[in-house]
């Protein structure tokens, strides 16, 4: 092999490692030259608040997709965890009719339930060995159910409980749910890159036979990424009732496509042992940013969705023709 | 059995009346066998013979169906990887338990003891440290730790399980295969590292195929065949003609030469039916060209990774390859596996569980996957009726055993598989059929069974493309053989040159002989 080919080599290396950077910078050039108001720090940090929901539980499940799972409960996790803290939280003076007030407790409840329902995913899958598709396929099932029956057809409110403080105050001008985000993904680069039980993760991905035969606690690392996960999707789900202000039974409806559709716009792989953090971060602000692009633009609001699978597919085609590139050189 | 103790003496693991079954038949049978700390046993046999199932048993990675299992005096009911691992003892895996996409370091270190940390992140300069001491004492130039594996050929891979494996043993290492893809100096370093473990007292089990191997390193021979213990001794007290009588059982080894004398000499001449040239991929392929001649059995002979089955992909359009391929006269372009059948190819590949056969789906339905066209009617019915005469008449013609037409594949055993994915293939009447590893892993009778179904075809004037590591069987069968090396052709043999040493030398050097 000559230099010049490693040279190569290692420039599709980059170029497949931060292709989302590269696609994120083309949409944001793209709308800035076409619309003023889009490059405004107003509208930079708003894109970034409306974003940090989605890049929190796209951050949870990078965890699940490094191990080559998948985790698409994480919409019907949200709603049902929310659920159970508004239960707990709510005020029981409140008479029918009145507005109930909501109290602290809704945080550590809701992230505790986003935790457990996580590690009773990973739980059945580790138990009854199925395929984690399935087996969050199931749990979406039910989650979403019980919360129906929980909720029933009424929304709850959560005006002027603790709740709302997150999701409505601003320090610096950036809304608190983007400080959050950036905490969270500290936590999780660290885990995921500086302690040993993330480069297991990788290694669990990158070959399960491998990880089996070495001795890696499979099991215990699945519980793990599914418990993360399950976290990552409740905060998100504070985050979204700390903005529309009430919970609703379809709450988070969807939601679990969005987040895949970040983190694997960022560079992670569906077949494990390849991903990173910041890539999930950047994927969930690319769709902000294209939602956001053409709103400012005035584009038919029924294109936003067609233009994101476009885009999706076009980054996949790209990332398989250099990895086909990669591997001829 | 009692064993000839090794310098220290004392037995480090001991199995007594080991067995395990898969779907009723034992793939390792009444196993009674101990090593001992300091010694380097051989543990040899044909594939099948039950080397794995022992040494995955050892690994905590099986769990034996009768028999007791003790380790340094205590006696284990149930024995997990991780019991294994942290008891000392590791393996080479001859399928490397490699994670490619993590750096060498990481591998070297993942598994016992963890990676190493200071105040509680990872250390990666100090895992780089380490990592690079082992990859010295392996590694004539030493590579860059920090090396993600997946950029490693072959043989530095084989070598960073070496080091991972050295990493997380303290007391026992078995080595399976641990050669196949290393070249000559590499493999001396090897034996080197493995002879010091030896004298630091480790205990040690090396599973090889390669003579000279066993009779340099070994103290104690051990030789399985069929999942038994069939003979024990020293290098000193067994040759060479005995091991081989031992591993391959007397009366195989007569057959063997009965059927080499049925394959028709000379070899078949003529215009071939089959004809390749400069087959490349740029990676696993570098310009392989060769011919096939009608009624030809073509051996294709090399190590684990030479390119043979990627040969195979290609021709039948599995694997995107450059270079011409020319079937009876005309060539085939724009290769897809369709393509190729319909040009009266047939491919019999390596893993038959993986890419061959439709496991749940019944045996009247595998029989007839390759000629469902021609049993379907005109108005498109494909009628189960003729689906099972046909199938009657096949498992008749090969002496396919099985519980029930209706049954799923995967209730067949391995050599009854096999004859029917040779079956079908064959239903469709292809001119040239490539054979991957026909009889990888499958009982003695079958093996011979399907030998003669090979002998026979060629003299009808099927051309078969025999890819194979059982060298004994290439020799047998094939009227020529071709060695790669490293994705090239690295010499062939005609019938009245065959010789296993060249084979070997061939496939470990890449210098015809």
């Amino acid at each position: 092999m000559t230099s010049l080919a490693l040279a190569d080599r290692s420039w599709i290396a980059r170029i497949q490692r931060y292709s989302i950077v590269v696609m994120l910078l083309v949409m944001v050039v793209i709308f800035a030259s076409v619309s003023k108001p889009f490059f405004s720090a107003g509208n930079l940090s708003n894109i970034l608040l409306q974003a940090s929901a989605t890049a929190i539980a796209a951050v949870g499940m990078t965890f699940v997709l490094i191990i080559a799972e998948i985790d698409i409960s994480i919409g019907s996790l949200m709603s049902l965890s929310m659920t159970v803290a508004w239960m707990t939280a709510v005020d029981v003076g409140a008479g029918a009719g009145q507005q109930a007030g909501v109290n602290a407790w809704v945080y550590p409840v809701g992230l505790l339930m986003g935790l457990v329902l996580g590690l009773l995913n990973g739980f059945i899958i580790n138990v009854l060995r199925i395929n984690s598709f399935i087996a969050t396929l199931a749990t979406m099932f039910v989650y979403r159910g019980v919360t129906w029956k929980m909720v029933g057809s009424s929304d709850k409110a959560f005006a002027d409980s603790p709740v709302m403080y997150l999701g409505r105050t601003e320090w610096l001008g950036i809304g608190l749910p983007v400080y959050l985000l950036v905490a969270v993904s500290l936590v999780a680069y660290v885990v995921l890159n500086r302690l040993p039980v993330g480069r297991y993760l990788y290694a669990m991905g990158g070959s399960l036979r491998s990880a089996v035969e070495t001795g890696l606690p499979v099991n215990g690392l699945r519980l793990f990424a599914f418990g993360v996960s399950g976290l990552c999707a409740a905060a998100a789900g504070l985050i979204t009732i700390g903005q529309i202000g009430t919970l609703q039974a379809g709450l988070g409806n969807g939601f679990e496509f969005t987040v895949i559709a970040a983190v694997v716009l960022g560079g992670t792989s569906l077949l494990g042992g390849r991903g990173s953090i910041l890539g999930s971060i950047l994927g969930a602000i690319l769709l902000v940013v294209i939602d956001n692009g053409l709103n400012l633009i005035n584009a038919s609001i029924y294109i936003y969705d067609v233009i994101k699978g476009a885009i999706l597919i076009g980054a996949v085609l790209v990332d398989v023709a250099l990895a086909k590139r990669l591997a001829a050189t | 059995m009692e064993t000839s103790s090794g310098v220290n003496g004392e037995p480090l693991i001991r199995l007594e009346g080991v067995g395990k079954s898969y779907a009723g038949v034992w793939v390792l049978k009444d196993a009674t066998f101990s090593v001992s700390r300091g010694e380097l046993v051989a543990l040899v046999g044909e594939n099948g013979a039950g080397k794995s199932t022992l040494k995955n048993i050892l690994c905590g990675l099986v769990a034996p169906d009768v028999g007791s299992l003790t380790v340094a005096g205590k006696s284990y009911s149930k024995f997990t990887p991780h019991d294994s691992r942290s008891l000392g003892i590791a393996a080479i895996h001859q399928e490397l338990s490699l994670f490619p996409n993590l750096s060498i370091a990481e591998n070297v270190h993942m598994g016992v003891g963890g990676l190493p940390r200071r105040l509680g992140l990872l250390d990666k300069e100090k895992m780089a440290k380490a990592t690079l001491a082992r990859l010295e004492e392996l590694f004539e130039t030493p590579v860059d730790p920090n090396q993600p594996v997946d950029r490693l050929s072959l043989g530095e891979r084989q070598l960073v399980e070496v080091a991972k494996a050295l990493h997380g043993s303290s007391a026992m290492l078995i080595l399976d295969e641990p050669t196949t893809s290393l070249s000559l100096p590499e493999r001396r370093r090897l034996f080197d590292v493995t002879r010091r473990l030896r004298e630091r007292g480790y205990a040690l089990i090396y599973i090889t195929h390669f003579m000279e191997e066993i009779y340099e390193l070994s103290d104690r021979i051990v030789v399985l065949r069929d999942g038994r213990i069939v003979g024990e001794g020293t290098p000193k007290s067994i040759d060479e003609r005995q091991l081989t009588n031992m591993m391959v059982g007397r009366e195989l080894a007569e057959t063997n030469a009965e059927l080499e004398a049925k394959v028709a000499r000379p070899a078949p001449q003529g215009t071939p039916v089959l004809r390749v040239t400069d087959l490349a991929d740029g990676g696993a392929l570098r310009g392989v060209s060769f011919e096939l001649h009608r009624g030809e059995i073509l051996g294709l002979g090399g190590l684990m990774g030479a390119g043979r089955s990627e040969v195979a992909e290609s021709l039948f359009g599995i694997r995107e390859a450059q270079g011409q391929v020319d079937i009876a006269g005309l060539p085939f372009e724009n290769r897809t596996p369709a393509g190729a059948q319909a040009r009266g190819l047939a491919l019999v590949s390596e893993d038959r569980r993986k890419d061959q056969i439709f496991p749940g789906r019944s045996v009247r339905e595998n029989l007839s996957s390759t000629i469902i066209n021609a049993l379907t009617s005109a108005a498109g019915y494909l009628s189960p009726t003729r689906q099972r005469a046909r199938a009657e008449v096949m498992t008749r013609e090969y002496h396919i055993r099985h519980p029930s037409l209706e049954a799923p594949m995967t209730a067949l055993f391995g050599g009854n598989q096999q004859k029917c994915i040779i079956a079908r293939w064959l239903a469709a009447d292809p001119s040239v059929i490539i054979l991957d590893e026909p009889t990888k892993g499958i009982d003695v009778a079958a093996k011979a069974e399907i030998h003669r179904l090979i002998v026979g075809l060629a003299s009808k004037g099927l051309s078969v493309l025999l890819i194979s590591s059982d060298l004994p069987e290439l020799l047998a069968l094939s009227h020529r053989i071709l060695v790669m090396h490293k994705g090239r052709i690295a010499g062939g043999l005609d019938h009245a040159r065959f010789d296993p040493a060249a084979v070997i030398h061939m496939a470990s050097t890449g210098i015809a002989a």
